[in-house]
């Protein structure tokens, strides 16, 4: 009796315990998507950073390398945004990574058991995404591969395409169906399934690689298809018939719906706009001219069209039987009068219980994918100037990006990519205002940001020699200056680093890193005016004082012995 | 029941050892170079030279990825390199007339991926001859009528293109070929 009674607590508290546990669901971080919306990427990257995992077999490895390579791209930080690429790339590129994880759906339900891959919608997506980074990097070969791959995923799922190869003409691909009895409507028109949960930003990536690369045959075949499913980008397309362009603007906006269990014991996954939709275009000037273009993805459609719901009969399953022993264990257990059978009745209540907490659907999501996305070729002029981009109607998404300018003779096409903050004011300035790797010194004297100056450039040779012409630092060597760095703490990014940086120096964080040019980051970081540094290190925090004073002392003679940098701990 | 055992055994092993991507491996592309190379090594290009013929000048020129298969510039770079460079190929070059040239940052960045070699070409002088490398591939994914893909292939295609300089005639040409299947659903 009392082994009887003791099972059946276990097996309750088991049953309690998955509950808690099962119904708890992913969360994205709040924080995490206000930084985001804010367009404080560098902010977010460092919080979802802090319990990042970095196993690859871990279940949610990909979930933090993509939102990492989001934030990263945003950031404009390109080493970071290129690591987090190749190790997503990995693992979207593995196949049945979840071959194994069949008991432990049925046992532990599918978010405790199941390595995150995504949504298919997600994983083209991820892979278009990995494709801006590398177009980013001026390597449209590698961009072209990942088109390529985020067309064969979305090509496994439209039935009508099934067992065809992932480049057939998908006329072609029906009227072989059809000659094959297969499909009852053998028109050379696309069916309306064939036209939905196509990723047109995948395409449009493709079809430009594929002209940057020399394979005129693979872009005109991508444009038809484009044609076909996206007649409003015909603009676009006639574009690139015409190689009337050197740049390939992406710009994103808003966040992905949530996905979100629903019905019994939360069995059904559905997905709930965050950002809703809408067609407003996108309004874009530059150069003197100015010109509109149409939303080119709705994610909150795509989201509904290219999903899987393979699991879901099992989970509904799982729910109802758990619901059913659930039930008749109660009312057992309360009918019946015999102790034993009581407790036996409570343990099946219990199994019920544990089926119906591991039958809720898996929810996790890349909550930081953006609603929508919106392209344009431009013929960006030789002599630099802003490029500005908004959302009609939402001038808070206005994101101006300076010194946009058309790539040197020689040079493939760039990629601009803007990602705009969807809360808050507008982005970035025609003007540079800080010195950069890019752009250079800007006018006037030269002297870094952490003594009071305009120049974000990281510690080099050219860098001291424009401070020390300004009047600043004279006797400096470069490794006295790597020194003022050091004082404060302040990490200095070259290359790729083991974890992803965190916040710039300019947004309150300890990482001085060169933002990639034509990026959202890059417009913040130097084209919109942030706060005076304030200096931690007693070294610094003199030095700069003495600049700022303007002791008549050249600013790098020591005041005292405490003050020689370089001595400085 | 033995019977019964060894099969489960085996299936079971199967499952473990199936390749689960298509994508390039390390020793695929040193596989490619080697070969490439060995062709190269008993190439007509090289046959009718000797010391004394009038000298060439090799530099490596672009390396192109037409595959499926995202692959950096570097390790590009490095396949190539290695190619003209590895398992005694300057000597050999030597004794054919053909010295190989690298700008001196492009050697230093080859020889810390670890091709050494890099490191004893000669001066920097414009080349007679240019190596190119491109990496192509077909892709094949296959189901069952009605479920998701469940299988891929990848035949990939290295080249190795000798060109001319100055006709941009292609004095020299090979391929390699190789495929790599994986079975498991592709987007789970």
């Amino acid at each position: 009796m009392r082994r009887c009674a003791a099972q059946a607590a276990v097996v309750l508290g088991l049953s309690m315990g998955l509950c808690a546990g099962g119904c708890a669901g992913y969360a994205p971080r709040e924080d995490v998507l206000a930084a985001t919306a804010r367009g404080s990427f560098g902010e977010a990257r460092e919080l979802v950073a802090i319990d990042r995992t970095t196993d690859p077999g871990a279940r949610d490895f990909g979930l933090d390398r993509l939102k990492l390579l989001l934030l990263s791209l945003a950031d404009g930080s390109e080493t970071a945004a290129a690591t987090e690429a190749d190790a997503l790339d990995d693992l979207l590129r593995t196949q049945g990574v979840n071959r194994d994880a069949g008991v432990g759906t049925v046992l532990a339900g599918e978010e405790a058991s199941r390595v995150w891959k995504g949504q298919p919608y997600e994983q083209a997506l991820a892979f278009t995404t990995i494709g801006y980074t590398d177009a980013l990097r001026g390597e449209w070969d590698n961009a072209r591969a990942a088109a390529l791959n985020a067309q064969i995923l979305v090509r496994d799922f439209p039935p009508a395409l099934k067992d065809l190869p992932p480049d057939a003409d998908p006329r072609q691909a029906r009227l072989a169906l059809a000659a094959a009895g297969d499909a009852d409507e053998p028109d050379l028109g696309l069916s309306h399934e064939e036209t939905r949960g196509e990723i047109v930003p995948a395409l449009v990536l493709r079809a430009v690689a594929a002209d940057q690369t020399g394979f005129v045959e693979e872009r005109d075949e991508v444009l038809r298809r484009i044609e076909a499913v996206a007649p409003d980008q015909r603009d676009l397309v006639a574009r690139l018939h015409a190689g009337a362009y050197n740049a390939l603007l992406v710009v994103d906006f808003g966040l992905v719906p949530e996905r979100i269990a629903a019905g019994p014991s939360g069995a059904i996954a559905i997905t709930r706009p965050r950002t809703p939709s809408d067609t407003a275009p996108l309004r874009i000037d530059f150069g003197g001219l100015g010109f509109s273009v149409p939303v080119a993805l709705d994610v909150n459609e795509l989201s509904r069209d290219l999903r899987w719901n393979g699991l879901e009969d099992l989970r509904r399953a799982k729910a109802a039987l758990g619901s059913t022993l659930t039930t008749g264990g109660l009312i057992a257990a309360a009918s019946l009068e015999d102790d034993e059978a009581q407790l036996a009745a409570l343990a099946v209540a219990g199994v019920g219980a544990i089926l119906q907490a591991t039958a809720r659907a898996d929810t996790r999501h890349c909550e930081l994918l953006p609603q929508r996305t919106y392209l344009a070729l431009l013929s960006l002029p030789p002599e630099p100037s802003s490029l500005r981009v908004q959302i009609a109607g939402a001038p808070a998404t206005r994101v101006t990006l300076p010194m946009a300018r058309a790539p040197r003779p020689g040079e493939p096409a760039s990629l601009i990519y803007v990602r705009m903050p969807h809360r808050g004011g507008p982005t970035g300035s025609a003007n540079i205002i800080y010195a950069n790797e890019t752009t250079g010194a800007t006018p006037g004297p030269q002297l870094p940001y952490i003594l009071g100056g305009d120049c974000l450039r990281r510690p080099s040779h050219g860098a001291l020699d424009d401070y020390q012409a300004s009047g600043f630092l004279a006797g400096f060597t470069l490794n006295d200056l790597r020194d003022l760095y050091k004082a404060e703490d302040i990490v200095v990014v070259e290359g790729p680093l083991g974890r992803p940086p965190g916040r710039h120096l300019v947004d309150g964080g300890r990482y001085l890193y060169a933002a990639r040019p034509g990026t959202t980051g890059f417009a913040r970081l130097y084209a919109e005016p942030h706060p005076p540094y304030v200096p931690v290190s007693p070294a610094v925090r003199e030095l700069a004082a003495r600049i700022k004073e303007g002791s008549g002392r050249p600013p790098s003679a020591p005041a005292s012995p405490d003050l020689a940098i370089g001595a400085t701990p | 029941m033995a019977v019964l055992v060894c099969a489960t055994v085996l299936a079971c092993s199967a499952c473990t050892t199936a390749p689960r991507t298509t994508r390039h491996t390390a020793a695929d592309l040193l596989e490619a170079s080697d070969t490439l190379r060995d062709s190269l090594a008993r190439s007509v290009w090289l046959a009718g030279r000797g010391p004394s013929s009038p000298p060439y000048r090799l530099g490596l020129g672009e390396t192109v990825n037409r595959s499926a298969d995202r692959l950096s510039q570097a390790a590009r770079r490095v396949i190539l390199a290695r190619t003209l460079l590895g398992e005694g190929m300057l000597d050999l070059f030597d004794a054919r007339g053909v010295a190989v040239v690298l700008p001196p940052a492009d050697a230093q960045e080859l020889a810390r991926f670890g091709v050494d070699e890099a490191s004893h070409v000669g001066a920097y002088e414009r080349p007679s001859h240019v190596a190119q490398a491109t990496f192509s591939s077909l892709t094949r994914v296959a189901s069952l009528a009605g479920r998701p893909a469940d299988a891929r292939r990848d035949t990939f295609l290295v080249e190795l293109t000798i060109i001319d300089a100055d006709s941009r005639a292609v004095v020299f040409t090979d391929r390699f070929e190789y495929a790599r299947v994986a079975a498991g659903r592709l987007f789970d």
